[in-house]
Order: structure tokens, then sequence, then C-alpha cells
């Protein structure tokens, strides 16, 4: 009897063991649905389940809405300390959600925008930023969504306007490991909430990449040179051709359509470490063009393009915590008139 | 000096009828590696670099 006890107790070990660690992630589950942390900012990649969670809270969806890229997102400074957090205090009492993240082009703007619309989300008023940056044709982000934001509105969100823009990789059929992953996130919260949790821990996507921020500038200090940023504007005359260019129109004639509110900003440029790229004919007609893009629909446009001195930049254009702090100030009377108009 | 050698069979006897304490710490070992997992080594799958952007 005592020889076989070890090969009889192993299967029931095996069940005690699973049994333990699927209460456990279950718990997890619940701790985590349970932490109402709402964050002043998405993680700085975009988080699926992040604006998962404020579609489905409607009361939410009554405020001041931000859609912008890193500037906005405020890359670089503390969250508290960015552009929105710091104009959100300047506010007063409006709720404002800051739903920038690095290389929201517009075509990213334009489908956070059709998510919110799909979910029965109207903001009280937007805020559009619109980067000359994000219409470099050469750029990551320039006609491809962030991968989390296009597993949660592709292909239910396309538009008969998307042919021929939007890159074709984007609507591929998914994978089994897509759906896999679909699977899982929808069945697991701590799976789905995995770049949130990052986010709260880290300070970063993940841990590698926290890791990578901190020890490399001390490997090679880091100084903005003009030199790196040669390719950073594109200077080609902006028109229907330039995918960026169509989806700002589209993201801003839905605005209209549905009549919200929305101020469209042109965000600080540091023109003393760019002037050989961008003290030109060519880069300013292109911001006309950009300011003459909205106001072709009627929506007030704040140039800021030459608002801050170089002492106020991080780099090309993030700005430091002063900078934040001088862009917030201007935006604030805008933002007031755009929330008066209700 | 049989006392101690005697106790420690008799202990010995007593968890191999009671597995149940090693399956529970191991059912913790597993979550502890799970949730490890997510939380320190999953990576970002696709980022957008800042590159020329």
């Amino acid at each position: 009897m005592a020889t076989s006890d070890p090969a009889q107790r192993r299967p029931a070990g095996v069940w005690v063991s699973a049994a333990v660690t699927l209460l456990l992630l279950a718990l997890t589950d619940l701790a985590l649905a349970a932490w109402h942390r709402w964050p002043e900012r998405l993680p700085e990649h975009f988080s699926s389940s992040y604006l998962q969670r404020y579609a489905a809270q409607p009361v939410l969806g009554a405020n001041l809405v931000v859609l912008g890229d890193s500037e906005l997102w405020g890359y670089g400074v503390a969250a508290a300390d960015s552009p929105v957090a710091q104009l959100a205090r300047g506010l007063g009492g409006t709720h404002v959600t800051n739903l920038a993240y690095e290389a929201e082009t517009p075509i990213n703007s334009d489908f956070v925008l059709r998510y919110l619309l799909a979910r029965g989300v109207q903001p009280r008023a937007v805020v559009v930023e619109l980067n000359p940056a994000s219409f470099n044709q050469t750029a990551a982000a320039y006609d491809t969504l962030s991968a989390n934001l296009a597993e949660l509105t592709l292909p239910s969100l396309v538009e008969p306007f998307d042919r021929g823009k939007l890159n074709p990789a984007e609507l591929q059929p998914p994978t089994t490991a897509d759906r896999l992953d679909h699977f899982v996130a929808d069945h697991w919260l701590l799976y789905a909430s995995r770049v949130d949790v990052h986010q709260a821990l880290f300070g970063d996507a993940d841990l590698a990449s926290a890791l990578e921020r901190r020890v490399a500038p001390l490997l090679q200090p880091v100084r903005p040179r003009d030199a790196a940023y040669a390719a950073t504007y594109d200077l080609t005359p902006l028109d229907a051709d330039n995918v960026s260019y169509a989806y700002a129109g589209h993201l801003l004639q839905t605005l209209a359509v549905h009549h919200i509110p929305a101020l469209v900003v042109l965000p600080p440029v540091n023109h003393a470490l760019l002037h050989a790229y961008i003290d030109n004919p060519a880069y300013a007609a292109n911001l006309t063009r950009l300011s003459r893009l909205a106001a072709s629909y009627h929506l007030a446009v704040l140039d800021c393009d030459g608002l801050l001195e170089r002492r106020y930049f991080l780099d090309n254009t993030h700005v430091n915590r002063a900078g934040a702090a001088r862009l917030a100030r201007a935006l604030a009377p805008h933002v007031t008139r755009l929330l008066d108009v209700l | 000096m049989q006392e101690p050698q005697r106790s420690a069979n008799s202990e010995s006897r007593r968890r191999s009828r009671v597995p149940f304490d090693d399956a529970v710490k191991m059912g913790v070992v597993y979550y502890v590696l799970i949730v490890g997992m997510i939380v320190l080594a999953s990576a970002e799958r696709y980022r957008f670099f800042y590159g020329n952007f």
C-alpha cells in the first residue's frame, strides 16, 4: 500500500495546484476590476482596455476630450505636468480626458473618435492636435493604426472612405494567434490590461522599455541635434493624396457632422533647433493648409507653432514642464470659449 | 537518540499521507510565475518608435 501512495496522489496534487492557481488568478482579476484608478492619461503607447473602460462609462463621455500625440500626452514629463493635466487644473471643474498617445496621427485620432461615437459616447468638446510631423509619408504611423487600436476597431469600423488609404496590412484576416489573443484578452482581465499595469508600475509600455529608457542615456548621453530631425518634416504640399491629411479632413468632418465643438491645435515646434529644415515658405504653406482645412469645417484653430523658445523644449517638439505650462495657458482661453459655446 | 528519528519518520509519514500542502504551494508557485511573466516579461508587441516621427 505504501508503495502505491505517490502514484495515486500525483493526479490529485496536480488538480489541487491547478485549482489554487486558477483561484488566485480569478482573485487577481477581481482585484483589478475593483481597481478604479483612472490615470491622468492613457499609457504612452495606447491601451485598448483603457479606451474600452472609458467608453463604457457614459458620465465620463460628457467631457472635453483631447486627441493628439506625445506632445500633448506629455512625453518626458510627469503625468501631472503634461500640457493637458495643467490645462485641466486651469479649467477648474471641467473634466478633461487625455486620449492622446505616442504617434496618434490623424488616422489614429479618427479611429478613436469613430470608436467613441460607435459606443454612443459623444464628447462635449474635442481638442485635436495636428502635428506637422504626422504628415510625413515615411513616418511609421502615417497610414497605420496602433496595434491595440486596430484590434479594437478593425474591421468593424472600416468605412468606404478608408479604401486605398488605410495600410492594406491592417485589413489582413486575423491569424490563429490573433484569435487566440482576442479570446484570452476577452476572458482574462490581467492579460487584457497588462499595458495599463506596466504603465502604472514602470511608467512605460513594459519593463524592458523602462530599463532601456533609464540606462541608455547613461551609456550615451542624448543631446538633441538638428541633424536627427532632417527627415522628420515632409515639405511636400499637403493635399488629398497625403493619407494623414485625408484622415485629418475626415476627422474634422466627423466632428462637424456630429456637431461636436472642436479646437484644432497646431503644436509648438522648436524652430531654433529645426531652423534649417522648417523655417521656409513650404513649411509655412503647409501650416496654412492645415488651418484652412479646419476653417473649412468652421472649426477654431490655434496656431502654437512658434509659441515657445528653445528653452521650453526637450527635443524638436516635446516640451518640458515649463513649456507645458506655457502651452496650457495658451490653450485655456480658447478651450474655455469652446466650452462656453455649449 | 531514537526519539527524534522516530518523530521525523512520523512527520514524513504524515506528510506522505497529506500531499495537500505541497500541491497548494505548487499552485502558488505557478500563479507567481504566470503573473510574473505577464508583469515583468511581457513586452508590447508593436510599438511606434520615434524614428522620424
